[in-house]
């Protein structure tokens, strides 16, 4: 290899990343090359300087694990997990909605269609009890009222009627000509 | 700093392992995950823990301002948990979770310059640690010279930076660079050589003792 070629390799020669021919090589004209051999060291120089730039770990495993604790209800998942996550927490939601319809309860069952219900039903029993005519009033207006529909009965001629043979006067005639009299009749007129 | 914050400080330490993560257990991370998948904080208190310095420092890389870079970190880890679910061990979950954090950074990053505000604004309210060896003129020299490479990376092109922080701040092999980055070895050697060079370029521009 020539002189170009060689430190073009050194950065390589100095991290030990060469074959063992080539490291050799390399090892072979740097005892020969001045110039090589100041890039070498100058490599292995700033190496040290940026080594020193490397300062203690600040106290973060702390902060970290406090956050990580905080987190670890809910366990890391891949991808395809999150995804069968994300489908059963809606299959669960949607499970959730059903039975707090079922919960639900039909509106004869709210509480206020069941006050209602129990105010109407209160109404119409203290109704029943003090406003329905009872007593003597009741019977004597009952008593009224039947005394009147009998005598309305005993005066209607429909009532009277029944089961009596009808004279013959009032029978018209016409009433008891069938349909050929009766065209004859009206022929004749 | 006060006596609770430098408590603070020590008990965040001594929580911090310091192997790389690189040797953490596969098939615990995996169980660890698997936990968290299934609701357990338990289980992701210990990648927090596991996590939590490596994934600052990429995003205190990328921002160059503390509170910002804390914001982030919470903010990606956070993330993670909510995603965890997502995440279906074709990577290291370090390899994922630097991805969700250098996005969050990047986007924080590009929120910023959108309302035209100072991105790389350095951010020295938080104490370095200071070492029992070191004199004060050592520190102040130390903090002059993170200032200066911090506005050196807040030069470079964002791709530039994120690659700069992922293989010098965070040590990532090219292999997990290139999965965090979503691109190719060979792009991963070319791009951190051509970091490296502008960042060497930016660096010189200072008139400094290197």
């Amino acid at each position: 290899m020539n002189h170009q070629r060689i430190q073009n390799e050194l950065s390589a020669y100095l991290d030990d990343e060469l074959s063992p021919a080539t490291q050799e090589q390399v090892a072979a004209h740097l005892r020969g090359c001045t110039e090589c051999r100041q890039l070498l060291a100058t490599f292995q120089r700033n190496r040290r300087h940026i080594a020193a730039l490397a300062r203690p770990v600040p106290p973060i495993k702390a902060a970290v694990m406090t956050q990580v604790r905080a987190q670890a209800a809910l366990p890391p998942v891949t991808v395809s997990q999150r995804i069968g996550i994300l489908f059963r927490n809606a299959v669960l939601s949607l499970r959730e909605g059903a039975q707090a319809l079922k919960k639900t309860k039909p509106w004869v069952f709210q509480p206020i269609t069941a006050g209602a219900s129990a105010v109407l039903t209160l109404a119409l029993t203290v109704g029943f009890l003090y406003l329905y005519p009872t007593g003597t009033h009741y019977e004597e207006a009952l008593d009224f009222y039947f005394g009147l529909h009998t005598e309305q009965v005993a005066d209607s001629p429909l009532s009277s009627n029944v089961g009596t043979p009808l004279s013959s006067d009032m029978i018209n005639p016409i009433d008891t000509l069938d349909d050929a009299e009766l065209f004859d009749l009206y022929l004749e007129e | 700093m006060s006596v609770a914050t430098f408590t603070a400080y020590i008990d965040t330490y001594s929580e911090v392992e310091s192997d790389s993560i690189e040797d953490f257990d596969l098939e615990e991370e995996r169980e660890l995950v698997l936990q968290c998948q299934n609701g357990d904080a338990d289980a992701m208190e210990v990648l927090v823990i596991r996590y939590q310095q490596w994934a600052y420092n990429i995003a205190y890389g990328l921002l160059s301002h503390h509170e910002d870079a804390q914001d982030v970190t919470q903010d990606a880890f956070l993330s993670a948990w909510q995603n965890i679910g997502q995440f279906k061990f074709k990577s290291r979950f370090s390899t994922w979770f630097y991805r969700i954090v250098k996005n969050k950074a990047l986007n924080l990053l590009d929120q910023r310059q959108r309302r035209k505000t100072d991105p790389m604004e350095i951010d020295d309210t938080q104490p370095w640690v200071p070492l029992d060896t070191e004199t004060p003129e050592r520190l102040a020299l130390y903090e002059e010279r993170k200032q200066l490479v911090h506005a050196a990376l807040a030069k470079l092109k964002e791709n530039h930076r994120t690659i700069l922080v992922l293989r010098e701040l965070q040590e990532l092999s090219y292999n997990e660079i290139a999965a965090v980055l979503g691109c190719t070895l060979g792009r991963v050697k070319s791009r951190l050589h051509e970091a490296r060079k502008a960042l060497k370029a930016e660096l010189e521009k200072f008139d400094y003792e290197w």
